[in-house]
């Protein structure tokens, strides 16, 4: 880790931010950011095309931050003229326009050769469908698995900084594509290797006693039940499993630095590596040994047997070797996507409500890997139901209480009614809360209003009283007296009793 | 007064790395959630998603690696084991014919 490269981005303070509207154009963090910037470009210019990695995405970052500080040339304010390359919003970009980003971003007018151009120009014409393909991954794979809230305005985001990227460092584009596609690929891929690895075992005599072994490794993993230990439990398979084959040392190894956190100590040898072909190489030399004296049937069957035995051992080697890869393989997955997903705060409705979302997202997958091995649906769904019954309590509260301090500053109360409804609408508007039905989700919040009416009990509350009741007239919200009328095709409405 | 605030990518990348989860967890927060120009969250929303694609495929890739050289094994098993009957049953034939001449 010795690139000390990093992306350097000034925030404002928050009051600063409500009162200003954000710039299109990042502060010169110094006098030499330009020159830095366009010289780092220049490097990258000469430079193949970046593998898809986050060194690479990083390095365009870097150049990308470090030239961009500058006066955004808009395409408003262009000259037309020249050929046209289309942008994201579908308009016409002339290359004089392409120029002309290409000198705001630092950049030399000389560096913008035909070449350049047309490489600008062909990286722009890809904007509009990487935009689609990032932020159908975003909403889909990450905004599901991180409950992440990521905004309508994804979309823009993506196209104003790829366009930009594409001006900067048309390469870097390219390289998206094919990563996220890898990705994309690998759960259909793995899922019919596993099963060719199963049909070819399942054609062993002795399969039944391999299933035996994997439904006990099941009842280990059932009682081992949570993550921690099961990620124990895959580092000490790897322990088991040192010198043994070097393929699952390498597995191991790679995974295990990565994710568990402990360095591999993994030793190569070339003894240890061959041990398993070694035993084909015993099998070919025994047979060299016996072959002269086969002289009937019954002695060619005995031999082809043993034969068989022998290979079946070696089988069964492979099969001892992938199955902790293949555990392994799962925790690390999860380990990744949980690690990923930790990092982005949960504690928001959006977030839970997504966090029940990805949840059935989990529940329905049926890919090579098994998310869900580690998981007991029942208690996350506990856990999410609490999470979101508590976030719904407080931030409900808030609003309330909210809009019992503005009371003081309106005397008719109608402003202050209409504000707090709109507050309150993210909530009470919902229809099903975690695993709660819809008449379940009625009554939990009925609940929370009649506690909160409880509380104003004097006779200066009446103003908030009458608030209160609003909203529960509003939301048809009468203590536990709400009843679900249902109608023809499962629709119905909700009455007091 | 302006707060100065870097995200350090290598530094978000060692800190997954060390565990310190929580200290990565405020750095990408304060980034996604503050008040940026649109192409800087594009930024930052390609870094995380690229971040997260090139854990997945290496993840995958080495798993992949391992099925691989599972499914390569149990097809040298089948060819070796086709190849060494092949033999004894050429080698009871031979012998057969040693005999008989």
């Amino acid at each position: 880790m010795s690139d000390t490269r990093s992306m350097s981005i000034e925030l404002l303070e928050p009051e600063e931010k409500k009162a200003e509207k954000p710039k299109k154009v990042l502060k010169q963090k110094n006098p030499q950011a330009t020159k830095e910037g366009a010289d780092a470009k220049a490097v990258s210019n000469n430079s193949t095309t970046p593998e898809p990695t986050t060194e690479g995405m990083r390095a365009y970052v870097d150049a990308f931050l470090e030239a961009h500080p500058r006066e955004e040339a808009s395409s408003d304010s262009l000259v037309e003229g020249g050929k046209a390359a289309t942008n994201k919003a579908g308009e016409q970009v002339p290359e004089k326009a392409l120029l002309a980003r290409h000198v705001a971003a630092g950049g030399k007018q000389e560096e913008f050769t035909p070449e350049r151009a047309e490489k600008v120009k062909a990286a722009i014409e890809r904007v509009p469908e990487l935009t689609k393909r990032l932020a159908s991954f975003l909403r889909g794979t990450i905004q599901q698995g991180s409950k992440v809230r990521l905004g309508s305005s994804i979309e823009n985001s993506l196209g104003e900084y790829l366009e930009a990227a594409a001006v900067v460092q048309p390469e870097i584009l390219s390289t998206y594509e094919p990563a996220l596609a890898h990705l994309e690929s690998q759960p259909a891929e793995v899922a019919e290797k596993e099963k060719k690895i199963d049909e070819q075992l399942r054609a062993m005599p002795d399969y039944s006693s391999l299933t035996q072994r994997r439904s006990e490794l099941s009842s280990e993993k059932e009682i081992a039940g949570r993550t921690k230990k099961s990620a124990e439990r895959g580092v000490r398979a790897y322990e088991r499993l040192k010198g043994r084959d070097n393929a699952v040392k390498r597995f191991f190894g790679g995974i295990k630095d990565k994710l568990f956190g402990k360095p591999a100590k993994v030793q190569y040898s070339e003894r240890e590596g061959g041990e398993i072909q070694g035993k084909i190489q015993a099998l070919e030399e025994g047979l060299e040994d016996v072959e002269k004296n086969i002289a009937t049937y019954e002695q060619a069957d005995a031999l082809k047997e043993s034969l068989h035995e022998g290979f079946n051992e070696y089988r069964r080697d492979l099969f001892d070797n992938f199955e902790p890869a293949q555990e392994l393989a799962k925790r690390a997955s999860d380990k990744a996507r949980q690690r990923l997903f930790d990092l982005i705060d949960e504690n928001s409705l959006d977030g839970l409500q997504q966090a029940q979302e990805y949840l059935n997202h989990l529940r329905a997958q049926d890919t090579g890997l098994d998310f869900l091995q580690d998981l007991d649906p029942e208690k996350a769904q506990q856990e999410i139901d609490y999470l979101l019954a508590a976030t719904v309590n407080t931030e409900l509260d808030a609003q309330i209480e909210k809009a019992f301090e503005m009371l003081d500053f309106d005397s008719t109360g109608e402003g202050v009614y209409d504000d707090l409804a709109k507050a309150a609408e993210p909530y009470l508007g919902l229809e099903r809360l975690g695993s709660k039905n819809a008449q379940r989700t009625k009554k939990f919040f009925a609940n929370i209003l009649r506690k909160k009416m409880e509380e104003l009990n004097k006779p200066e509350d009446e103003a908030k009283r009458l608030l209160l009741k609003k909203l529960i007239a509003q939301y048809g919200l009468f203590e536990n007296k709400v009843v679900f009328i249902r109608g023809k095709k499962g629709e119905g409405v909700w009455q007091t009793e | 007064m302006a707060n100065r605030v870097a995200l350090d990518t290598n530094t978000l990348e060692q800190l997954l790395v060390d565990g310190k989860f929580d200290v990565a967890k405020g750095m990408l927060n304060d980034y996604i959630n503050a008040d940026l120009p649109k192409e800087v969250k594009g930024a930052a929303y390609v870094a995380f998603v690229m971040t997260y694609v090139s854990v997945m495929n290496k993840v995958y890739d080495q798993y992949n690696q391992a099925l691989d050289e599972t499914i390569a094994g149990l097809t040298l098993a089948d060819k070796k084991e086709k190849e060494l009957t092949e033999r004894i049953d050429l080698a009871r034939v031979k012998n057969d014919i040693k005999k008989m001449q």
